[in-house]
């Protein structure tokens, strides 16, 4: 196990990837992730293996404390499991290291919180040019594809607003924005509609659908939404940190 | 360009937190700005006072001279071939404004019953008021005049005149031993007394013409010649210059060496004002630190989301500073604008302080505005805050990301 690439077969193009079989976009092997409280051993995460192999949107569903979080960390690299690999685009994540991690998650990740979490100070349009600011583009080139990515998320017409002027969908439709306009493959969001009405939750799921389907972008939510779970491609419904689902 | 931005929009956000600071560096700054002006001030009243009382820039003398150790009077004198020599060659010179000739010499000064000794001058009343003459304060009677016929008048001491009992138009026997070590005396009128607001000059000094001192020590000798130049600030350049074209013969003395107090004086405010300095500089140093990691754990969950979204720890250390910088320079700037009206309103107020050490008259408060000083001081505490946030802010490499983002 843990063979980046599968030994190329005599007959097949070096120069031609597209004709080997592609690694999943997210495997996750015999993950076992444990925390420690004082001299109390917590298990968080027990044996979890599952993989995505097409752009989807897949839900992490569960009671509370039963290891969602747990799991989208380790997809982050925020942490790093105990046993097991997490194995994105086929790299091995606990193989980046430390100095490679912003690259990483700047080029490969996008993030959506429960609590929005957009800068305060700054308008619409500077918080999603923010995401991009890490990468070698002109000013004008950061401002013309956050206003594309504003536009498609439908806030084409707030660029201007702060946060705080406005309402919580339209701050969490920004935050996709911003998720989303450095086009990373994958996207991780921890309860996306837990501060969110109904009505307005499910627009903004019908958002991340969407996006799913015209970008390509995998989405991986943790919630405990039952509309995310009739949304989601597939279900990984976990108990104790176990799949069970 | 963006991060300078964001930290103009932090600072503003942060309002009465950053209000505060800014006050505290503004203060500063301002308390520094005041403090040197009145050391610049203080420093150069008293050089220049020094300096226009009579000592000169330059006293030129004989090699020896200025040992203070002589066999007999004027054993180092300056000849009047010497005399000659030196006063064409200074009189040439352009950095030179006056050469004013003196004779030093002391003795025994009477009334009859009573006698005190003094340090005498022998001086060229004419020249020595055209130098020094706007610092010479008589508290009664009158100088001594360039061309009277009548060479016999002497200035006293205001003290050394009380003790003798003696008043201007009264007439003192002064004594003292001549050049081949013969004791001479001379009657003299009392023409004025000196005040220089220093207890000791107005109890020994006494002045006579010149030719009444030569006359009274049996010689055509000279002691010096005091240099006044026409800037205070070429006064060692000019020294090192008219030194070497002198030659080995002659002596200079700077200023600075004649009158030790000066630098004294110059160190012990330097010390005072790095102690001073330092306090304040450890003062912005602690509020920004503070303020810094108050703001560190309160913007955890925004630090967390911009190190998910991939922007280095680094970064965002960089906006700290930036922010710590920046509120600095801001109001470092403000705390220097309000330094500068109040220069010129103290100023304007004629404030009178007490007499210093080694003075028994008051002096007005006066504040000097050097941009030499107030520029590079103005950008200290700026710099200062900067370190301090710098520094604080280290511990955001380690914060952990996750922490940041869980939901509430
Ligand atoms: N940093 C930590 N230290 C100790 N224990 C932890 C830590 N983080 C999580 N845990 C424990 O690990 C288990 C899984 O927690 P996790 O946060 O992944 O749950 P969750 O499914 O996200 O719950 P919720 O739905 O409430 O967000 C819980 O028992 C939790 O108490
Ligand atoms: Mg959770």
């Amino acid at each position: 196990m843990g063979h980046l690439q599968p030994p190329p077969s005599p007959q097949s193009q070096p120069l031609a990837p597209a004709s080997r079989p592609q690694p999943p976009i997210l495997a996750v092997e015999s993950v076992t992730k444990h925390y420690r409280r004082g001299s109390e051993r917590i298990v968080a995460l027990t044996d979890l293996s599952f993989s995505i192999d097409a752009p989807e949107v897949v839900a992490i569903a569960g009671p509370s404390g039963s290891g969602k979080s747990t799991l989208l960390n380790l997809l982050a690299r925020f942490d790093v499991p105990d046993s097991g690999e997490v194995r994105l685009d086929g790299q091995d994540l606990a193989s980046i290291s430390p100095a490679a991690l912003d690259e990483f998650r700047n080029r490969k990740l996008g993030f959506v919180f429960q609590q929005f979490n957009l800068l305060p100070v700054l308008s619409a349009l500077e918080n999603v040019e923010l995401a991009l600011a890490p990468q070698a583009l002109s000013r004008a080139q950061r401002r013309e594809r956050a206003i594309a990515m504003l536009e498609r998320v439908g806030m084409g017409y707030r660029l201007a607003h702060k946060p705080g002027e406005l309402s919580g969908g339209q701050q969490q439709r920004v935050a996709i924005a911003r998720a989303l306009v450095g086009r990373p493959r994958f996207v991780i969001a921890d309860e996306p509609t837990g501060n969110l009405d109904s009505k307005t939750a499910a627009e903004i799921l019908q958002l991340i659908s969407e996006l799913n389907q015209t970008m390509q972008t995998t989405f991986v939510i943790a919630t405990h939404d039952p509309r995310v779970m009739q949304l989601a491609n597939s279900v990984i419904e976990l108990a104790d940190g176990q799949r069970i689902g | 360009m963006q991060w300078l931005r964001l930290a103009l929009l932090n600072i503003w956000r942060n309002g009465r937190r950053s209000l505060l600071l800014a006050f505290t560096l503004c203060i500063g700054n301002l308390a520094l700005l005041l403090f040197v002006g009145y050391i610049a001030a203080t420093l150069t009243g008293l050089r220049e006072s020094t300096i226009r009382a009579g000592l000169g820039h330059i006293q030129i003398g004989l090699q020896g001279q200025f040992d203070g150790y002589a066999d007999q009077p004027l054993q180092y004198g300056l000849t009047r071939d010497d005399q000659v020599r030196l006063e064409a060659s200074l009189e040439s010179d352009a950095a030179v404004r006056r050469v004013v000739p003196r004779l030093v010499f002391s003795g025994l000064v009477s009334n009859g019953p009573r006698t005190l000794n003094f340090q005498g001058q022998g001086i060229h009343p004419g020249r020595e008021r055209q130098a020094f003459g706007a610092f010479q304060t008589l508290s009664a009677g009158v100088p001594l005049q360039a061309h009277d016929r009548n060479v016999y008048r002497a200035l006293l001491g205001r003290e050394m005149a009380r003790r003798l009992g003696v008043q201007p138009g009264d007439s003192v026997t002064v004594m003292s031993s001549t050049v081949s070590g013969a004791i001479n005396a001379i009657d003299v009128e009392v023409a004025g007394l000196i005040a220089t607001g220093i207890p000791e000059t107005e109890l020994y000094s006494l002045q006579l013409p010149i030719e009444a001192a030569q006359e009274l020590l049996r010689t055509d000798k000279l002691s010096y010649f005091a240099v006044l130049l026409n800037d205070s600030a070429l006064s060692e350049a000019t020294q090192a210059r008219i030194g070497l074209r002198l030659g080995h013969r002659y002596e200079l003395k700077g200023w600075q060496q004649l009158a030790p107090l000066y630098t004294q004086v110059l160190q012990l405010y330097r010390n005072q004002f790095v102690v001073f300095g330092s306090v304040i500089a450890l003062l912005v140093f602690l509020s920004v630190s503070t303020m810094t990691l108050t703001t560190l754990f309160e913007r955890a969950r925004e630090i967390g989301t911009l190190r998910a979204m991939g922007i280095s720890s680094q970064t965002i250390r960089r906006l700290f500073v930036h922010e710590g910088w920046l509120l600095g320079l801001a109001s470092s700037l403000i705390g220097a604008g309000l330094a500068a009206i109040a220069t010129v309103v103290i100023n304007l107020l004629q404030i009178e302080l007490p007499p210093p050490p080694g003075r028994n008259s008051g002096v007005i408060l006066h504040l000097l505005w050097l941009p030499e000083y107030v520029l590079p001081i103005s950008l200290t505490l700026p710099l200062v805050a900067m370190l301090a946030a710098w520094w604080t802010s280290r511990r955001l490499g380690r914060l952990p990301i996750v922490s940041a983002l869980a939901p509430a």
